[in-house]
């Protein structure tokens, strides 16, 4: 079963997706831009897996929705660890 | 599923301390507008994540309503957080870029304007108006006005031209180097470049932006490099008009090299040409003296007999001819190379000479087996002409002779015809011929063909100089046609002189060997014993008395003394006094009596010279018994 709140936040991660694929060449210069795009991937992955549970393997696709948004959450963290004590500029 | 909400509580715990990461650590690099959209999605996520912790480990299920809607919110926040990032890099980009601009403006020293055309309002940086020396208050209300009051007029209206184009869209850019007046007085040089920079929507100018840039320096430069262009252009101009003289002193110099070339092959050849004709000479000359010498003491054989004697005889006439010939030759081209050849232009009958050469020549060439001929196509009073008879008898001789000589078999014929105004002679044989390459060098004293070759035929090689010579100073000129085994062609040209009278000379009756003048006195002054005793047998022989006087004063006394003395035969050089002195005294006493020269001076100029002095008649040594006698006859019979 497909909840309505899970489709809207999968529609809008893709619409963000597109976001960063567009301004590839531009977020290319964020600090640590890697790290920042693996915690939004995992992040959009785990919105893929909780509008895919509805229709196959419930149990294992909910294990890694909430896999992946630990993931995201840790990745995040690093970033905000590594941007606050950088002496970098978090825009180049 | 208890599992799941630990996972949910970890992620919470991370998002907690991102949080904490931002707010309480680090030194705050993160600008504030990304900083708040990054703290928005960590809280969304915290209260996200502690929702799902709550749910999945079981403490309430009522929670779903706030977790939809915070789960709507973080794609929605991340969506914001991206764009944040790509303005705030777009700012960084443009404010770098602007920065860029400016400095390299700065570094230009580079002045602004934008011109509003609409307005007529234009913004100008303060550089430009530094450039000339004002500041932007001073220059206030800031307009288009400005800018061309302070132009150099002529530049203005060049600049406008320009203008005009670009507003056309003949041009992209404009671009033009103007004068702006300083605000010390001087003229400044200004680069000022400008575009479009706004149009209306029917392509109409609306804004323009460009730079002033101060280029006097490079004007000054560009003005000191036209003056020493122009200066190195002088000099180079200066260096072609000298490397032109020196190319010409150069060409002056290989023409004078070739020539003096030339000169000295011709010098060399000369050499070469006078060793092998002194060698010549040599030849001609002792071929003769060996015939004279030869038979002359073969004749003092005592059992000669009559017939040996008279052939003996004949050989040494024929050899001594041969070589008064010879001499007569180097005398005339010693003359022709003194330019001391004399023409003494006469009324001449060239049939009757054309005959004369014919008789003189036909027993030569019946001796060799040819046949000689002659022919004149003048008639009646046209074959009188005035020209100098000797000479064109000496022209013809030689021509007939090397014609004799260089034919074997066939025939030689000659004469003359007239050619308008000149009249032609012509001498044609079917000899030898001669070779193209040697046409013009046989005109060339010395040169014989094959002089150098033992086996060349007798000659000194001077004939066809000699004949050149006489036939251009008689106004005319000789040329040969010939080929090698056909036989050769010698023409020459002589104008054609009609004589005023036609008066024949008068003649006088020769006297013979043997004549009998009745016992008359004559008088021989000559030093030399042979001269005398030769004169002194012909006249003997004519029963003449011979007085002898050795030299001029002894016969000056001796015509005094005999008064009976009928004719002299004075010599030109002797001792004591010379003939010429002589002649001048005995005419003080002796006007009527004939005085006959004879001497080897055989010039025209000794010729002309004694018969100045006194005497009557001229006779060279050799003399000839003709030439003689017929002196005597005119004097005596």
């Amino acid at each position: 079963m497909i909840r309505d709140n899970e489709l809207i936040m999968l529609i809008l991660g893709i619409g963000a997706l597109v976001l960063t694929l567009i301004y590839k060449a531009e977020l290319k210069r964020i600090f640590a831009w890697k790290n920042l795009m693996a915690s939004f991937y995992f992040l959009l992955a785990a919105w893929v897996f909780t509008v895919a549970e509805g229709f196959l393997l419930p149990y294992y696709l909910n294990l890694a929705e909430h896999l992946c948004y630990t993931a995201s959450a840790v990745i995040m963290a690093v970033w905000c660890f590594r941007a606050s004590f950088s002496h970098k500029r978090i825009v180049f | 599923m208890k599992g799941i909400a630990y996972l949910d509580l970890v992620s919470f715990l991370a998002s907690l301390a991102g949080i904490a990461f931002l707010l309480f650590t680090g030194k705050y690099r993160i600008k504030t507008d990304i900083k708040l959209l990054i703290l928005s999605i960590l809280f969304l996520l915290t209260l996200y994540y502690l929702s799902l912790f709550i749910e999945w480990y079981g403490i309430t299920d009522t929670l779903d309503p706030y977790e939809d809607l915070i789960g709507a919110l973080i794609p929605m926040m991340w969506i914001f957080l991206f764009y944040a990032f790509v303005q705030k890099i777009s700012n960084i980009d443009l404010q770098e870029s602007k920065k860029s601009l400016d400095m390299a403006l700065k570094g230009s020293r580079a002045g602004t304007w934008e011109w509003n055309m609409q307005t007529g309002e234009v913004i100008y940086n303060r550089r430009w108006a530094e450039i000339i020396g004002y500041t932007l208050e001073e220059l206030e209300p800031l307009n288009i006005t400005i800018l061309k009051n302070l132009s150099h007029p002529e530049d203005l209206k060049r600049s406008d031209e320009l203008l005009q184009k670009l507003f056309k869209g003949e041009i992209d850019f404009y671009e033009c180097e103007v004068r702006l007046k300083h605000k010390n007085g001087n003229w400044v040089w200004i680069m000022d470049r400008g575009m479009v920079i706004e149009q209306d929507k029917n392509g109409n100018p609306m804004r323009m932006a460009g730079t002033h840039i101060e280029i006097n320096r490079q004007k000054q430069v560009e003005q000191e490099l036209k003056e020493q262009i122009e200066q190195k252009l002088a000099i180079n101009k200066k260096y072609l008009e000298q490397n032109k003289e020196l190319s010409e002193s150069l060409e002056r110099i290989q023409s004078i090299n070739q020539e003096l070339m030339k000169a000295k092959e011709k010098a060399e050849e000369s050499d070469r040409l006078k060793s092998a004709f002194l060698a010549n000479m040599s030849h001609e000359i002792r071929t003769p003296m060996n015939g004279i010498l030869g038979f002359a003491a073969l004749l003092n054989k005592p059992d000669l007999k009559g017939d040996k004697q008279l052939e003996y005889i004949h050989l040494i006439q024929q050899s001594g001819t041969r070589m008064l010939n010879i001499i007569n030759e180097l005398i005339d081209i010693s003359k022709i190379e003194a330019g001391q050849l004399d023409i003494r232009l006469e009324n001449t009958d060239i049939v009757d000479l054309l005959h004369g050469l014919y008789l003189f020549y036909k027993p030569e060439a019946e001796k060799r087996g040819l046949s000689l001929l002659y022919s004149s196509s003048l008639e009646g009073n046209e074959n009188h002409i005035v020209t100098d008879k000797t000479k064109l008898y000496e022209i013809l001789s030689n021509l007939i002779t090397n014609a004799l000589k260089y034919t074997e078999k066939g025939r030689i014929d000659f004469g003359c015809l007239r050619v308008g105004d000149t009249v032609e002679f012509f001498v044609r044989d079917t000899g030898i011929g001669i070779s193209p390459d040697y046409h013009e060098k046989i005109f060339e004293r010395f040169r014989q063909v094959n002089i150098d070759n033992p086996s060349a035929k007798e000659g000194s090689g001077l004939g066809l100089t000699i004949s050149r010579a006489y036939v251009e100073k008689l106004g005319g000129k000789i040329s040969v046609r010939s080929k090698l085994g056909e036989g050769s062609v010698f023409t020459f040209t002589l104008p054609y002189h009609k004589p005023i009278s036609l008066k024949q000379p008068q003649k006088t009756d020769p006297v013979t060997f043997g004549s009998d003048f009745g016992k008359i006195t004559m008088l021989v002054a000559d030093d030399d014993d042979i001269g005398f005793l030769y004169l002194h047998e012909l006249l003997f022989l004519n029963n003449v008395i011979v007085l002898r006087a050795r030299d001029g004063n002894n016969a000056v006394e001796l015509c005094r003394k005999y008064t009976e003395i009928k004719m002299v035969f004075m010599d030109i050089k002797m001792p004591v006094m010379n003939g010429l002195e002589a002649i001048r005294q005995i005419r003080q006493f002796r006007r009527d009596l004939p005085i006959i020269l004879q001497t080897a001076y055989a010039s025209t100029e000794n010729k002309e010279e004694a018969l100045k002095a006194g005497g009557n008649e001229y006779l060279s040594k050799p003399i000839r018994q003709e030439d003689l006698y017929t002196v005597l006859g005119k004097y005596l019979v």
